[in-house]
């Protein structure tokens, strides 16, 4: 980031559209704001968040590049065009605001399940985004919750539930539900759960040799397993 | 643990939790600062260096903070 995009003519000219604030956490006792990056909602670093000037989270840009930076900001604030025509006694449009809110990343699981319940009529398409959201939003939920290895369990039997309802989690996301899943049925030797999670796991990282390789053993490790069933 | 939960897993639990403040001298932690806010990156930005500062400009002149969260304490 600092080398990069954070250096190039492109983001000066970006940073007149929005105030650029840097927070950077030192561990100097008693410095101000040391803790913000927690207050926000960030988990490492480097974090970046939109926010207003109440220091409300309004989003994170969709990528580490100047264009991905525009693009978010572009669409936070088509949100607050739609707040703005709603406040003036439009109708119709709280659905459309909430599924631009969803992807911005403006709810956690919890508070979108519970908007997206109060909605009496929804198209089919809405119905299908929405579902799609919760289910990314759902995993994400769950993986903020892994603090240990001890905690892997519980979440794992929760995406083998969602498995089975036919639940699967956009691209973005599979990534870590499958390896979850796998982390488990490793243990267990679970084959079905294995075998799909590594035909899962080879689309989420088919540019990426090493993975590959790495996918290839497993593979071959759980024909073993599939071998000594059928001796014993 | 296959090899790739074995490098995946830990990355991910990695992701909740933010490194514990080690215990290091004040000193050498604002040189690290001083170290850090000499980058380009920080005067290309035209960053506010203050949040109360940006918060309130934001107010004025009614645009939205564009937050970049960094650390000087490690690389």
């Amino acid at each position: 980031m600092e080398g990069g995009p954070l250096t190039t003519p492109e983001f000066k000219a970006f940073t007149a559209n929005v105030v650029p604030y840097l927070n950077i956490t030192t561990h100097l006792e008693g410095r101000a704001h040391e803790d913000l990056l927690n207050a926000v909602g960030g988990r490492g670093f480097p974090t970046l968040k939109y926010m207003d000037g109440d220091g409300n989270v309004l989003g994170e840009p969709s990528g580490r590049s100047v264009e991905a930076f525009q693009t978010t900001l572009d669409a936070i604030e088509a949100i607050f065009k739609l707040e703005k025509r709603i406040d003036a006694g439009e109708e119709g449009l709280e659905v459309d605001l909430f599924l631009a809110k969803l992807d911005m990343g403006a709810y956690k699981f919890e508070a979108a399940k519970l908007k997206a319940d109060s909605f009496e009529k929804l198209t089919e398409a809405q119905q299908k985004k929405i579902a799609a959201k919760l289910i990314d939003l759902e995993v994400e939920h769950l993986m903020s919750s892994l603090t240990s290895e001890e905690d892997v369990p519980a979440v794992a039997v929760r995406f083998k539930e969602m498995l089975g309802e036919g639940k699967m989690p956009s691209e973005e996301m599979a990534g870590m539900f499958w390896n979850i899943l796998m982390f488990q049925a490793e243990k267990e030797k679970d084959v079905e759960i294995m075998e799909q999670g590594i035909a899962a796991l080879r689309k989420v990282y088919a540019d990426v040799e090493q993975a590959q390789t790495q996918l290839d053993e497993l593979e071959k490790e759980v024909q073993g397993w599939k071998t000594e069933k059928v001796d014993s | 643990m296959h090899a790739l939960t074995r490098k995946v897993l830990p990355a991910i639990l990695g992701l909740a939790l933010v490194a514990p403040a080690a215990a290091q001298d004040q000193e050498q932690m604002q040189q690290n600062l001083e170290k850090k806010l000499a980058k380009s990156f920080v005067e290309n930005g035209n960053w506010v260096l203050d949040y109360d500062e940006a918060k309130k400009i934001a107010k004025e002149e009614g645009k939205i903070i564009f937050a970049y969260f960094t650390r000087s304490y490690a690389p």
